[in-house]
């Protein structure tokens, strides 16, 4: 009998580093085309950022909890179905827009199957989000959660 | 005891650089419309240069809700009903490709790569294939570039 396969992937570089960065929306609404900034970084900003990564709840994958607790309140995570509302902006210390209106999509590990690569060096509090459409189908408040990568 | 064989599979993940996302409303919705990209200075500066295309996806109601015009996403629906038409100094070097094939999350979340390609985007177009689009929609286009003459900071 014939031995099983093995597949191999070789070219897969490393995620060595990485900080989760978190977006939060407490206002009763939130508006469309209108930029969230990030804030500031020190950690993504002195880093070539090799990958990016937005969560998000879902009942039919394990991404991210339904909730989290940040400073003693509770934050509902954005739904799935809520990313395709979403889109980013992200520029570099010279406030060069490097990556402009991506819909958040492009950043959802379950839709790309790995972490999204890329090559940026940011200034995270030049960076937005803007929402396209509302109402969220997620309560508020909202948390966004990001992953930024570096080597 | 057989030794196992072993199938190394290359990585085809586009590592982003520079991104930028163009909506192409669908002023025409009859069948066989064309409707050709604006001139974007960002693609095409002095709008005759053009930067070196690596990726292209697209987009359809489901994974983006709203371009920024306001007008709705084409839907899953009539994401098929379209196609693409890519130009490069009179070269329809990309002729009719099918909208869908360009849809990221059907290709296992993976990026269409180009190969550091220009494109005239004003003379690029869409084609409208079949009927029942709505009016008021758009196509979204997310374009992964390099600036010429740069290569990626990566290791």
């Amino acid at each position: 009998m014939a031995a099983p396969f093995k597949i191999i992937n070789l070219q897969k570089p490393p995620l060595n580093n990485g900080k989760q960065i978190l977006l939060r929306f407490d206002t009763a609404n939130v508006r469309i085309n209108t930029d969230y900034n990030f804030e500031r970084d020190q950690d993504v900003n002195a880093h070539i950022i090799t990958g990016v990564m937005v969560g998000s709840y879902s009942t039919t994958s394990d991404n991210f909890p339904k909730q989290m607790s940040i400073g003693g309140k509770v934050y509902n995570v954005i739904q799935f179905q809520d990313l395709a509302k979403v889109m980013i902006t992200l520029k570099n210390k010279q406030q060069k827009k490097l990556i402009i209106n991506s819909p958040l999509f492009r950043f959802n590990k379950n839709v790309q199957i790995e972490i999204q690569r890329f090559s940026l060096d940011l200034d995270l509090g030049g960076c937005y989000i803007r929402f396209v459409d509302s109402p969220l189908i997620t309560p508020l408040p909202v948390v966004i959660p990001f992953n930024f990568f570096w080597d | 005891m057989n030794e196992q064989q072993k199938i190394i599979i290359p990585r085809n993940d586009l590592a982003i650089v520079r991104s930028y996302q163009t909506e192409l409303p669908i002023s025409n919705v009859g069948i066989g419309s064309v409707i050709k990209f604006l001139r974007n200075d960002v693609l095409n500066p002095n709008g005759t240069g053009s930067v070196e295309f690596t990726g292209l996806e697209v987009y359809t109601k489901t994974l983006f809700a709203k371009g920024e015009s306001g007008n709705d996403v084409i839907s899953d629906t009539d994401a098929p009903k379209i196609a693409l038409t890519l130009v490069y100094k009179d070269v329809e070097f990309i002729k009719l490709f099918p909208y869908t094939g360009l849809i990221s999350q059907a290709n296992f979340g993976m990026i269409r790569r180009l190969d550091r390609v220009k494109i005239d985007l004003t003379k690029s177009y869409i084609t409208v294939l079949d009927s029942g689009i709505p009016a008021n929609t758009s196509c979204i286009f997310n374009w992964f570039f390099l600036e010429p003459g740069t290569a990626p900071k990566r290791k």
